[in-house]
């Protein structure tokens, strides 16, 4: 049991931070909801950590857990992403970050995407996961996955520069 | 893409989070039958032994430092004199060290105040103390002597409350202490008052008394040879061999001599301090048994200087005249005044007062 706790904690220094990231992207960069996010995440995760098996990465299986719990947040809060908020979401996300200009431009088209897009492009570039990764938390074949980041990525680029 | 900021978790978040999972981890360990055995193993046992490690390197140290209460003869008091070495060793100017020094010397006087106050003085621990005061007093000195002068100056108005801490020390123990602590005292108050002694009578040998009355007897000894130079130029080497040895012999003996005579004068002086004392005692009003009980004792280190002079015993006088001195000198700060005594006295010497009084009864009359 007290090596069980010992392993927890290793990964929850170890993905606290991204965990957390996931969250602020999700939540218009509103930080306190982040925050109560992980919180639950993190509890809910050591509650269930007997069940999960050592040979599973545990990444893809706190994300799962994360991305579960996002979408009953969502449910719970009847979560929908105004037009405003959306518009917003550059100032937003330059109250949380010194950003540059483009960085800037580069996350309001992101959130301008349709919402399967910007899910694969945040998690194969803010979260870090893998296609493989990808694949198994939104249950989807893995080449279907590099498919949809590249397209995505294409859909980004022209957007960007048509605004130039 | 790639270089879209990550965030951080708070600090503060973190601990909150943290503290979380082992409250979580508490209730893990009581749902489960001996499970709270089990947390008193794991987390429980080793964090008291970081607590009694940490106790061992940081509180005992500090706590033997700066108490009053680690006193000679306390088994912390070692880690306080190491301590107060490595603190006097990082004192790199006299002035530093003129400081530290005095430090260490009211640390010295605060715990022989804890000492004298307490039921017992164990194995002379007041003495002992006492004598390292001195000895800080006297090191106190050296390095005043060297230091700049406002730093000097500070240092004597110290020595100045030092010397009255000490004396409080003396009254509080009074005339019945142990001898070696009283001695103790008068020497050290003696230092802290910077008073030179009434005679520097150092142990001589043998070989240095000789030099010393060779400056004497020059005219004689040299004399002595020309006349045998005069008479028998062709003396062989032995035959001076046995002059010199027969010149050696009476030297040591008027060595002797003339120790004695420097004995029976300081013995002399003694006396006659402490034959004024006696009147002192009586005039300044000192409580009659205190006085009584301080004029044996001088007596006694007397008897003692007389014993060891009559037996030819030099070496261990130069120190029992210094204390005697001393003891002399400052015996008024263990004793205490009774106003109104010496009316009393007078009027029992001329009968007044009480029935069956103008009884001489006291020590110090014999």
């Amino acid at each position: 049991m007290a090596v069980n706790n010992r392993l927890f904690l290793r990964y929850y220094d170890e993905y606290k931070d991204k965990i957390y990231t996931f969250f602020l992207y999700r939540v218009n960069f509103n930080r306190e909801q982040a925050e109560d996010l992980t919180a639950d995440v993190f509890l809910k995760a050591f509650r269930k950590f007997d069940t999960f098996e050592r040979a599973r990465s545990f990444q893809a299986w706190i994300y799962t857990i994360a991305r579960n719990h996002l979408c009953n947040y969502y449910r719970s809060q009847k979560w929908e992403v105004e037009i405003t908020k959306a518009q917003n979401i550059g100032v937003e996300f330059k109250s949380q970050w010194e950003a540059s200009l483009e960085l800037e431009r580069v996350i309001k088209y992101i959130w301008r995407l349709e919402p399967y897009y910007k899910e694969v492009l945040l998690l194969r570039f803010v979260d870090g996961l893998t296609n493989s990764e990808i694949a198994q938390m939104l249950d989807k074949e893995q080449g279907a996955v590099r498919t949809q980041v590249s397209r995505a990525l294409q859909v980004l680029r022209e957007q960007l520069e048509e605004f130039r | 893409m790639k270089n879209l900021p990550k965030a951080r978790l708070s600090r503060r978040r973190n601990l909150r989070l943290r503290w979380l999972i082992y409250k979580e981890m508490i209730k893990q360990y009581r749902a489960r039958p001996f499970g709270q055995w089990e947390l008193v193993w794991q987390h429980l046992v080793p964090a008291g032994v970081i607590i009694v490690v940490l106790a061992l390197i940081v509180v005992i140290p500090g706590y033997s430092y700066a108490s009053d209460q680690v006193t000679h003869g306390h088994w912390l008091y070692p880690v306080k004199e190491s301590i107060e070495k490595v603190e006097l060793g990082l004192a790199d100017s006299e002035e530093e060290k003129t400081k530290v020094y005095n430090k260490l010397l009211d640390r010295r006087l605060a715990e022989a105040k804890v000492i004298s106050h307490s039921l017992g003085d164990k194995d002379g621990a007041l003495a002992a103390t006492v004598n390292a005061a001195a000895s800080l007093s006297a090191a106190a000195d050296k390095s005043e002597q060297q230091a700049k002068q406002e730093v000097a100056a500070e240092a004597r108005e110290v020595r100045a409350r030092q010397a009255d801490a000490l004396i409080d020390i003396a009254q509080s123990v009074g005339v019945n202490a142990p001898g070696p602590t009283m001695d103790s005292i008068a020497l050290a108050l003696d230092k802290m008052k910077m008073k030179k002694p009434l005679r520097q009578m150092k142990p001589k040998e043998p070989k240095q008394l000789e030099e010393e009355l060779t400056v004497e007897n020059e005219a004689a000894t040299t004399s002595e040879k020309v006349e045998k130079t005069e008479t028998k130029a062709s003396t062989t080497a032995s035959a001076v061999e046995t002059a010199a040895t027969s010149s050696q012999g009476r030297s040591f003996g008027q060595a002797q001599k003339y120790q004695a005579e420097e004995a029976r004068q300081t013995i002399e002086q003694l006396k006659g301090r402490i034959n004024k004392l006696k009147q002192d005692f009586v005039t300044e009003e000192y409580d009659e048994d205190d006085a009584g009980t301080m004029v044996d004792r001088l007596n006694s280190k007397i008897d003692e200087a007389e014993d060891s002079a009559v037996r030819n015993n030099y070496n261990n006088l130069p120190d029992l005249f210094r204390v005697t001195e001393a003891l002399s000198d400052n015996a008024k700060y263990f004793m205490k005044q009774a106003p109104g005594q010496l009316k009393k006295r007078k009027n029992k010497e001329t009968g007044a007062g009480e029935p069956g009084s103008g009884v001489k009864s006291k020590k110090f009359d014999k």
